[in-house]
């Protein structure tokens, strides 16, 4: 019977060792996960500051559709003008506007770049090349930032809801917030199977 | 026995539940030299003279670069296979983040040149397309496959020990010889005011990276002939512990290259032919 009593003192102790040895996670996962989004907005300035550039380029192209440009300038104002509160990570509203505001300056992009596939005369100027293919780096950058928010958020948002970070949380760290999850475009959702060797001899 | 066995089991089916859901990246293959030829596309001779190369390269600058060619990208855009790649087998010294992962996917007629974190400001991205388009989709579309790597890897090593280097010689584009102006007049300036400062060119080993550690285990004569070392893999780990230990397959510890721990973030530049 002694024995019994000593593992169950001795496993909680264990236990206790364990959890213990979590207390500065969720500071720690916080931390990270705030700096993946510093990327995510750093990279979000850039392609911002690329804009200017790439209007200016376009316009010099002759008879370019105008409505077109007009929607790049005006989504470029809009990101540049947009409010950030200091919640905005753990304020879904907040969030929502952000990603609204960022999604319409992709989409506006992403429309003036296959208009360009109609003037031969632009595509084929250098200036435009390296436009064009600092508008994509930017972009695929942008695609990385999310995903290692999104990746450090679901730990940090795990560690919040799990034992033993609940206990933390609950003792220390209660103003701690879940953070906001970005969305992943629905066309990058799909998983596919990936199937090596068979197919590529 | 049967409680443990039937644990086991149970341990065993939670593995194979959760396998899918972690494979949202493409699963990387195992690096099993600098050149990794899945699609068999280099002869062994010329594999072997690229490994050589690259090998050069990294002596010379530091600079790790790995050459992989992929039998299908398996609808996966081939920016994820770059980040996957350069992420997983941890190209480039950790800290300087210095590596470069050229990925080739003959089948889709795709390229790309994924470029380290720390090497973002020497190679931009409108270099890498450069490259891209000037030197890697015309040899391709010959079928050139050895000629158009070995040349891009001799631009790329220009760029890295020179960031200003041209790319191409004969660039067919007026506003570049605008700008070619303007750079030789403020060049003209600098080598006015810093005339005295030695200027690198391409031999110099002196560029202030080098004498960070070289790599001691680089073993250039051992070559990896990765002839089908597609489907060993698959079987295997999948995830992360290729790098570090060869104990899956006698084949790949054969070959002591591995990445030295850098990071990519996307940059670099895509192409088709």
């Amino acid at each position: 019977m002694r024995f019994i009593g000593f593992a169950i003192i001795g496993l909680l102790a264990l236990v206790l060792i364990w959890a213990f040895t979590g207390i500065n996670k969720i500071p720690t996962q916080e931390e990270g996960a705030k700096a993946t989004w510093a990327q995510v907005l750093n990279q979000y300035q850039r392609r911002a500051d690329l804009v200017p550039n790439l209007v200016a380029t376009v316009k010099g192209a002759a008879d370019f559709e105008k409505s077109t440009l007009e929607a790049v300038v005006a989504a470029r104002a809009k990101v540049g003008t947009m409010q950030m509160p200091a919640d905005l990570l753990t304020n879904p509203d907040a969030m929502r506007a952000f990603e609204a505001n960022q999604g319409a300056l992709t989409s506006a992009l992403s429309r003036l770049m296959v208009v360009a596939e109609k003037y031969p005369d632009l595509k084929a100027t250098a200036g435009f090349q390296t436009l064009q293919s600092q508008l994509e780096g930017t972009e695929n950058r942008i695609t990385v930032a999310r995903k290692d928010y999104i990746d450090a958020v679901r730990i940090y948002n795990t560690e919040l809801k799990t034992f033993p970070g609940v206990l933390w949380k609950t003792f220390l760290y209660s103003d701690r917030e879940p953070m906001q999850q970005l969305q992943v475009e629905p066309a990058k959702q799909d998983v596919p199977t990936v199937d090596f060797g068979t197919s590529g001899n | 026995m049967s409680i443990a066995l039937k644990s086991l089991r149970l341990a065993a089916l939670f593995f194979l539940l959760y396998l899918p859901v972690a494979s949202a990246d493409p699963v990387v293959p195992p690096l099993t030299g600098r050149v990794v030829d899945l699609a068999d596309v280099l002869t062994s001779a010329a594999e072997r003279d690229l490994t050589t190369e690259l090998a050069k390269v990294e002596q010379k600058t530091g600079t790790q670069i790995v050459v992989a060619i992929l039998p299908d990208l398996g609808r996966y855009p081939i920016e994820a296979w770059g980040l996957a790649l350069g992420r997983t087998w941890q190209i480039g010294r950790a800290g300087k983040d210095d590596g470069i992962v050229i990925v080739l996917a003959p089948k889709d007629r795709e390229i790309r040149i994924e470029v380290g974190y720390g090497l973002e400001g020497d190679i931009p991205d409108a270099k890498a397309n450069q490259i891209i388009q000037h030197i890697l989709v015309p040899a391709f579309r010959k079928g050139r496959y050895a000629t158009g790597l070995e040349e891009a890897i001799g631009a790329l090593e220009k760029l890295i020990v020179n960031p200003e280097a041209q790319v191409t010689e004969d660039n067919p584009y007026l506003g570049v010889y605008v700008v070619l102006l303007l750079c030789a007049g403020i060049a003209v300036v600098l080598w006015m005011a810093f005339w005295a400062y030695p200027k690198g060119d391409d031999r110099s080993p002196s560029r202030n990276d080098t004498n960070e550690s070289v790599p001691p285990e680089r073993d250039v004569s051992t070559a990896s002939e990765s002839d089908d070392g597609d489907s060993f893999w698959r079987s295997s780990s999948r995830r992360s512990s290729w790098s570090s230990s060869s104990s899956s397959s006698s084949r790949s510890s054969r070959s002591s290259f591995s990445g030295r721990g850098g990071s990519f973030g996307g940059g670099g530049a895509s192409g088709k032919w």
